[in-house]
């Protein structure tokens, strides 16, 4: 087994910095059949895995390799010659922005908080949802 | 999105307010805790012994719980209680207020030990319908007052809720404001109420949409928080609503806490907005979650592979559409579903499973190009004449480039392309004369397999294909990014000061948070102080609040490991530390930066209502730091009580032993009398808490000693304590419990150094007690052999300083008299003569040596 001092659970699983849990649990399955390949203990597996149930905290720490760094991007445009575009509208979301980029969602976001306040605005008289301090039953 | 983070009453930056109350509105500002494991005020049922045994908690302490039990109280392993209820530890003070109402009131006003938890026994007792109960909750009237309009306001008498709310001071309590504006549309816009509530509502004027948003949510449920889009915008409505602000641009304008608002909603909320926002995002819906999305919505999910002609065709998803917009969509699933080319288009891509045996020209076309992407370059032929104008230079590139293995910039130009060229890049060994595009794609491609190298624990060829990156790249990023993979190959492979070069050199100018975060780790053995200053670098320059919380954390711990707590951390990890202790972070790392601001920030960590608004402020974790740097005094009465009822709990014998030891070490190196150090030592004997063979005789030995010690140079008179000889006869008795493995040598060595101490010390008025006293503690000590030498020692030493003493009394006069002859010389000589400056250089040492001696003899 390695030494987990040294290891990171994204190089034991073999994913990206920022993989989500379910990445990473498709990756422990594939990384199990590969055993034999690799230095890895079941156990190594088991422990890069655990890390993942709480994302938010792996995604932040400081203490485990990062690979890729982001240094340079790796994505390549989505459309070209092996990547054609649909014979539909042409879609924004085709052309390979980043997603939280992607206009459409963004336009997608900006109608949430409109429809929020337009509701509110229309003066509706009962409020059932908002009892911030636990007074009511 | 934490809760709120201002005073609870007036909204101000709590950093400002001290203690429990707001220093600007006065009124007191505690958060409900969110900490959902605590068993405080919990009716338990004990899971061994008496099976029908059932109490309240009362404290808490590491594995150990105080149940409470009618008028007695007792201590049980946290494992061997279980909630009675489950729904009760959703809200502790349930119970509490039970407990009022079954007659045991002495124990539930003692419960009611915190603020929050007042607050929260006040508002059972009014949903519970018992207003004269609030009386006794200790809350102060206006805070009484407060949480009758929200009583009413929450049984729907709207008119009681505004008029109570107006009785609340302007400037405080601004949750009052949703309530009256609510009551005044109820009521029909009186203007009168609209003038009192608008001057109330000069407070919030200064708000930005997104503090109103945190503060009156109160917590990130997406009820509580669509609730508080709402209050937002009734108030805005009524009293702050600008021109053109009726779109809620106010509460757009680059608001980290709306945004945050926005994913909570769009993750959690059923509106049709949410679920759009949730399907745009990749988030798979089903059948149901469809129905009442924006046609736009749809055609955009159908446009991009994510949703099918056949999930749309279900009942009740278009429904709601208009007419045309309905048509519209409806021709488009026609076309996905049954166009040839597009359906041919999504089989390539992978989006919809391959079509066998069709003849459509599509087909064949979506064949050839599949045959290319392969790496077949004979398909080129075929392919062109059927491709779109602008793609046939491409297709040609590609396939000139597969035939004869060079790299054709026209084929580089189009990214999609990199993928089927990888295998030529692999091959390629001279770029000296690549183009710029050539070039960009074999930077990326060699990254690419670099990386998938790496992730097969192939480190050789990673190192060898990130190596030969490095040197066809021209931008930095790639740069760096190569040498972060030549960096982790070097340290997988155990090379660390090779890998730390390498980063140290990707991390010179611009460097991402990643790149920092690996050289930390690279460093973290090999160079521990260069690892510090890429976590400060990183906390100084990450945008990210939590990456800034953990590089504060490891930075800290990392400087204590280095000096062994002799060396603190500079003043930004403290501040981030400070940060970092009251934001929702996980349990364990708040346990961990608590630790570290308990040995870094002691004083910071002292003061409650420094940490008051963190989500764990009623952990356990969090209770034990502010326990380990509290008064000693209270620590020491806190730990009797507890180790009274639970002698045997680990966690508690582990925090007697550091404070023991604290109070030791400081007894020891004290270099001049301390006599609280003596009074928190006879406290700590006083109070009864068990300790050790060891420390039962250090601790009275030592405290009697600094005592001693600092009556040798007081000038009050008195009798002597007699509890000072009571505590030394204790202490000598506890000698013969001390093992071979309790530091007898250390033993030794102190009670020789005590003897020491007390051989030359001079009470007159307490001469002949003292001499009992030590006599005594002498006869105690001569029962152990392993003591015997340290006393005679001591005693040794007694009459050596006395005829140093008298000797150096000798010496003295003769010194001084040497020093008197030597000015004598001088004072005819001349100023440049040699022989003055050798006479000035002997007065100079006499005046030295003379110094030295009456030092020695004080």
């Amino acid at each position: 087994m390695i030494s987990r001092a040294r290891s990171s659970p994204y190089l034991v699983l073999g994913v990206e910095f920022g993989a989500s849990a379910a990445t990473a649990n498709r990756a422990f399955a594939r990384r199990l059949r590969q055993l034999d390949s690799v230095p890895l203990t079941q156990e190594d597996l088991n422990w890069a895995q655990s890390q993942f149930k709480r994302p938010d905290d792996l995604r932040t720490s400081v203490e485990f390799l990062r690979l890729p760094t982001g240094s340079a991007s790796r994505s390549s445009p989505k459309v070209g010659l092996f990547q054609p575009g649909p014979i539909l509208s042409p879609s924004s979301a085709s052309d390979g922005t980043a997603a939280s980029d992607d206009p459409t969602l963004q336009r997608a976001r900006a109608a949430l908080i409109r429809s929020v306040l337009t509701r509110s605005l229309q003066k509706s008289t009962v409020r059932t949802t908002h009892d911030p301090y636990g007074v009511g039953t | 999105m934490a809760g709120s983070d201002f005073c609870w009453s007036c909204g101000r930056d709590p950093e400002s307010s001290v203690g429990d109350s707001c220093r600007r509105c006065g009124t007191p500002r505690a958060l409900p805790s969110r900490y959902r494991e605590s068993l405080l005020g919990v009716r338990v049922v004990l899971k061994r012994g008496d099976p029908s045994g059932t109490g309240v908690v009362k404290e808490e302490y590491g594995d150990s719980v105080v149940v409470a039990s009618g008028t007695t109280s007792a201590v049980h392993r946290r494992s061997d209680v279980r909630a009675a209820d489950d729904l009760e530890r959703i809200r502790p003070t349930g119970p509490i207020y039970r407990l009022y109402e079954s007659g045991e009131r002495e124990l539930a006003v003692s419960l009611l030990s915190s603020l929050s938890a007042r607050r929260s026994f006040a508002s059972d007792a009014l949903a519970n319908g018992d207003r004269p109960a609030i009386e006794r909750s200790g809350l102060s009237h206006t805070e009484r007052t407060w949480l009758t309009m929200w009583l009413e306001h929450n049984a729907g008498d709207r008119a009681a809720a505004a008029v109570i709310g107006l009785a609340l001071p302007h400037d405080a309590y601004p949750d009052k404001l949703p309530v009256i504006a609510r009551a005044a549309e109820w009521w029909g816009a009186d203007d009168g109420l609209r003038a009192q509530a608008g001057a109330a509502a000069a407070a919030l004027a200064g708000w930005s949409g997104a503090q109103l948003v945190s503060w009156l949510a109160g917590d990130d449920r997406p009820a509580a928080l669509a609730g508080a889009l709402e209050d937002v915008a009734a108030l805005r409505d009524w009293f702050m609503l600008q021109p053109g602000d009726e779109d809620g641009s106010l509460l757009v304008h680059g608001s980290v806490d709306v945004e945050a608002v926005c994913q909570v909603l769009s993750s959690q909320g059923t509106s049709p907005e949410a679920r759009t926002l949730r399907l745009l995002g990749g988030d798979p819906l089903n059948v149901e979650e469809l129905g009442g999305l924006p046609a736009w919505a749809l055609e955009e999910g159908l446009t991009r592979g994510l949703l099918t002609p056949s999930q749309l065709a279900f009942p009740g998803v278009l429904d709601e559409l208009p007419t045309s917009e309905r048509q519209q969509l409806e021709a488009k699933m026609h076309v996905v579903e049954h166009d040839p080319e597009e359906r041919h288009r999504r089989a390539f891509l992978g989006l919809a499973p391959p079509i066998p045996d069709d003849t459509h020209p599509a087909a064949r076309r979506f064949e050839l190009l599949a045959a290319l992407r392969d790496g077949d370059p004979r398909a080129v032929a075929e392919l062109v004449p059927l491709l779109p104008e602008h793609d046939r230079p491409t297709a040609v590139a590609v396939g000139r480039s597969l035939a004869t293995g060079t790299l054709e910039p026209t084929a580089a130009r189009d990214a999609t392309t990199w993928p089927t060229l990888t295998p030529l890049v692999l091959e390629c060994s001279h770029w000296a004369d690549a183009e710029p595009e050539v070039l960009d794609m074999a930077g990326w491609v060699l990254l690419e397999e670099a990386t998938r190298a790496a992730f097969d624990w192939d480190f050789d060829t990673a190192r060898t294909l990130a190596d030969r990156c490095r040197s066809v790249v021209d931008d930095e990023a790639r740069h760096d990014e190569a040498l972060s993979i030549l960096a982790c190959c070097a340290w997988m492979c155990g090379d660390d000061l090779a890998a730390e070069g390498l980063l140290r050199e990707a991390i010179e100018g611009e460097a991402s948070d990643s790149l920092l975060v690996n050289y930390a780790v690279v460093s973290a053995d090999s160079s521990p102080r260069n690892s510090v200053r890429a976590l400060n670098r990183l906390m100084a320059s990450s945008a990210d609040d939590e990456v800034r919380h953990h590089a504060a954390l490891n930075s800290a711990e990392r400087t204590w490991r280095l000096a062994m707590g002799s060396e603190l951390p500079t003043g930004e990890v403290v501040r981030e530390l400070r940060r970092a202790a009251v934001a929702d972070t996980s349990i364990d790392v708040h346990a961990r930066v608590m630790h570290m601001l308990a040995w870094a920030d002691r004083r910071w960590v002292a003061d409650p209502a420094n940490t008051q608004r963190s989500p764990h402020a009623g952990s356990p974790e969090h209770r034990r730091a502010l326990f380990s740097v509290g008064p000693m005094s209270e620590r020491i009465s806190i730990l009797a009580a507890h180790l009274t009822a639970a002698p045997d709990d680990p966690a508690l014998l582990r925090d007697r032993d550091r404070l023991v030891e604290e109070l030791v070490a400081e007894l020891t190196s004290a270099t001049a009398p301390r006599v609280e150090l003596a009074h928190q030592g006879f406290e700590l004997i006083g109070a009864g808490v068990p300790m050790g063979p060891r420390h039962a005789v250090l601790v009275p030995v030592l405290s009697v000693h600094m005592a001693l010690w600092a009556e040798s140079s007081s000038p009050r008179s008195g009798p002597l304590p007699s509890e000072w000889a009571d505590h030394l006869d204790a202490g000598g008795r506890s000698l013969r419990e001390v093992q071979e493995n309790d530091g007898r040598e250390e033993l030794r060595r102190l009670v020789g150094h005590v003897y020491g101490v007390w051989a030359a010390t001079e009470i007159p008025r307490w001469e002949a007690q003292l001499a009992g006293m030590r006599e005594r503690f002498s006869g105690a000590v001569a029962q152990h052999d392993y003591l015997s030498g340290a006393v005679a020692t001591a005693y040794d030493l007694v009459p050596v300083r006395e005829q140093l003493h008298d000797h150096l009394g000798e010496l003295l006069p003769e010194v001084d008299g040497l020093r008197n002859d030597v000015y004598r010389i001088l004072a005819p000589l001349d100023s440049e003569d040699g022989h003055r400056r050798a006479a000035e250089e002997v007065a100079a040492g006499a005046d030295e040596l003379s110094h030295r001696i009456k030092v020695a003899l004080a």
